[in-house]
């Protein structure tokens, strides 16, 4: 049952992950708090480690969840489910688009399907954040100086493993 | 821009996987980084795509859902050598990236309980949360480009903040709201 809940919940993520890696980390997000498969910490901390490493965040956070509920099966099944919507829909869209042009149906619909993506993974960034005691009482402002400095940063193109390096000695040095 | 073979050769299979599989570790920062490298790997090593071809590499890519590295891989292998070749692309562009992530998992499943990791990781949330807010702002500044789409910006976030509702009806909505509002706007025109 975990397995089938696993593999239609990434493919359900997969099919809607319209922007590319970081559009489904809000889907994502969902999915974890709906079914508890990990908590919102270790969901927060697992993308920080796909952040730091080469290729798609969304493909490596799924094959830590799947790991992290049904081993090396659930790890499989996770990023399948996650792949497969891809797959289908790139084949698809080669059988219906002409060489260069988007057909107008996609653009429109990406049109307006990008502001609310935009919406979601702002919404997402909050929570995580409230759920990370970020943006609480609980919060520090050391944490704010490291978030402030990371966008920073990352506006000028630094390199993430680069900022999620340097944040991690700052937490080594500010709390241990 | 080659043509499709009718018998699918193992050779060419494995080299389309090679070649992906040496872009792979290229994509930091997003599939959009690995442009620059699609372009010399595929376009001038291999010769299995023309320099035109590129913005409907990336079109493509951004069209369907997913992340942008590897539909720009299933794309292309497609293009060489049919569904076979799509595949051998997407795990071409998955194994190396997959098999870091399996030995840094180990590492943090392992160690995550070690005081000195905990304090790293009370580091490197805060940092985190800040690449998520900075990658809203990067796709809000190209998607946010009228009246119309930043009303659905602002339609949507309260929605979410307000009412908690699922993504997924809200993704639905704006794909909608976008195709209706073209066709109103070019039937005024």
């Amino acid at each position: 049952m975990v397995l089938f809940n696993l593999f239609v919940e990434f493919f359900k993520i997969g099919l809607f992950g319209f922007g590319g890696g970081y559009a489904m980390i809000p889907l994502m997000a969902q999915a974890v708090r709906e079914h508890q498969w990990i908590s919102q910490q270790q969901f927060t901390d697992i993308i920080a480690i796909a952040g730091s490493a080469p290729g798609p965040i969304a493909t490596n956070t799924a094959l830590f969840i799947g790991y992290q509920t049904s081993g090396i099966l659930g790890a499989g099944i996770a990023a399948a489910g996650n792949l497969l919507p891809s797959l289908i829909m790139v084949l698809l869209l080669i059988k219906v688009i002409t060489k260069n042009a988007r057909s107008n149906a996609v653009n429109h619909s990406l049109y307006g399907i990008h502001p609310v993506i935009t919406a979601l993974i702002l919404y997402a960034g909050v929570r995580m954040g409230i759920e990370n005691d970020l943006f609480s009482q609980v919060a520090d402002y050391p944490q704010y100086g490291i978030m402030a400095l990371a966008i920073i940063l990352f506006y000028k193109k630094v390199s993430p493993l680069w900022v999620i390096g340097l944040s991690g000695i700052a937490g080594i040095l500010i709390y241990s | 821009m080659k043509a499709n073979t009718v018998n699918y050769e193992l050779p060419v299979l494995f080299r389309i996987f090679i070649t992906f599989m040496k872009i792979s570790p290229l994509t930091f920062g997003g599939g959009i980084a690995m442009i620059p490298h699609i372009e010399r790997e595929i376009v001038q090593k291999r010769g299995w795509f023309a320099k035109e071809d590129v913005p409907s590499i990336v079109a493509i890519a951004q069209s369907a859902p997913g992340s942008i590295a590897i539909n720009a891989s299933i794309y292309m292998g497609h293009k060489v050598q049919g569904i076979p070749g799509a595949i051998a692309a997407m795990v071409g562009m998955l194994l190396p990236a997959n098999l870091i992530i399996i030995v840094l998992t180990y590492l943090y499943v392992t160690y995550q309980d070690l005081a000195i990791v905990q304090a790293a990781f009370k580091g490197i949330r805060p940092a985190i949360i800040g690449l998520i807010l900075y990658a809203a702002c990067k796709i809000g500044r190209v998607s946010i480009r009228d009246p119309f789409t930043l009303l659905l910006f602002a339609a949507a976030a309260g929605l979410l903040f307000g009412l908690a509702i699922s993504p997924v009806y809200l993704i639905i909505g704006g794909g909608l709201a976008g195709c209706l509002y073209s066709m109103c706007r070019n039937k005024r025109s």
